[in-house]
């Protein structure tokens, strides 16, 4: 999970709201949090995904595994993604997209940074590189 | 500096210079590399190298493709496509494998897996082409 230097709170960290792209931060130990500029519900956490999954929106400010078996049907909106399974849907990563050897994604993706393994599947439009991630300290360090 | 493409540097048979601006269709059997600029259209069963500062506005076929510098144009590959931490790439692309490095920038279309690469493979749904996904300054 991404993490920013806080001398004064070590105990806290920095991630960016999936709702409004806006950096907050939380207790080290938070799963879950309001944004305090829109006010919506942040999950943080990690996520595994072992089986079929299918829900209109799949956001956390942690990382999503979808393991070999399973099948996300979903807009997912991430820090980090690892595929060894199949994911239908458009994909938002803040940093990186690792897609396995037998991992496949149909659909856009936006991200940091992209690692696909030999055997992977791919078909969409792409959007890789740091300018199509925002960085979430930004905001924070031009604030300060 | 390429060094290794699916090869050592010797595998580059026909070299762009950096001095060299082309524009045309090429067409080799070995392996070419881009130091310079090329605009048109490429083909070739081996290597493709476009160096840290080549710069290519062309639609390319070939065996293998590696970018270090500035590409704008669609790329097939029938083995693979590297793209390295400077490289720039607006196009689609279709290939067997995709290796990225960190750094690397990419926008359009992909089609990434063992039937991509294939003639009879369809292309994915044209919602936006990479110009319009680039973002604004």
């Amino acid at each position: 999970m991404r993490e920013v230097a806080n001398e004064s709170h070590p105990a806290t960290r920095m991630v960016v709201c999936t709702h409004c792209d806006r950096p907050i931060e939380i207790a080290a130990t938070a799963m879950s949090v309001n944004c305090r500029h829109c006010h919506r519900r942040v999950i943080i956490e990690d996520l595994k995904i072992k089986a079929y999954h299918a829900v209109v929106r799949l956001a956390t400010a942690g990382k999503v595994e979808v393991a070999r078996k399973a099948q996300v049907v979903a807009r997912i909106r991430v820090n980090d993604l690892v595929v060894e399974g199949l994911v239908k849907g458009d994909v938002t990563a803040l940093g990186s997209v690792v897609v396995g050897k037998r991992g496949s994604i149909l659909g856009d993706v936006s991200c940091k940074r992209l690692s696909v393994q030999p055997g992977a599947q791919l078909a969409g439009f792409y959007r890789v590189g740091p300018a199509f991630a925002p960085d979430p300290g930004q905001d924070a360090r031009e604030e300060a | 500096m390429i060094e290794k493409a699916g090869g050592s540097t010797n595998d580059y048979t026909t070299v762009i210079g950096p001095d060299a601006a082309f524009k045309g269709e090429l067409t080799f059997e070995k392996g070419v590399r881009v130091d310079g600029s090329v605009e048109g259209k490429i083909t070739t069963k081996g290597h493709l190298a476009v160096s840290q500062n080549g710069r290519m506005k062309a639609d390319v076929s070939a065996g293998t493709i590696v970018v270090e510098g500035q590409v704008t144009g669609n790329l097939t590959s029938s083995d693979r496509i590297e793209l390295r931490k400077t490289a720039r790439l607006q196009g689609d692309i279709r290939a067997s494998k995709l290796l990225v490095a960190e750094g690397a920038t990419f926008v359009g279309h992909c089609q990434v897996g063992a039937t991509a690469s294939k003639p009879g493979a369809e292309a994915p749904a044209n919602r936006m082409t990479a110009k319009e996904a680039l973002p604004r300054k």
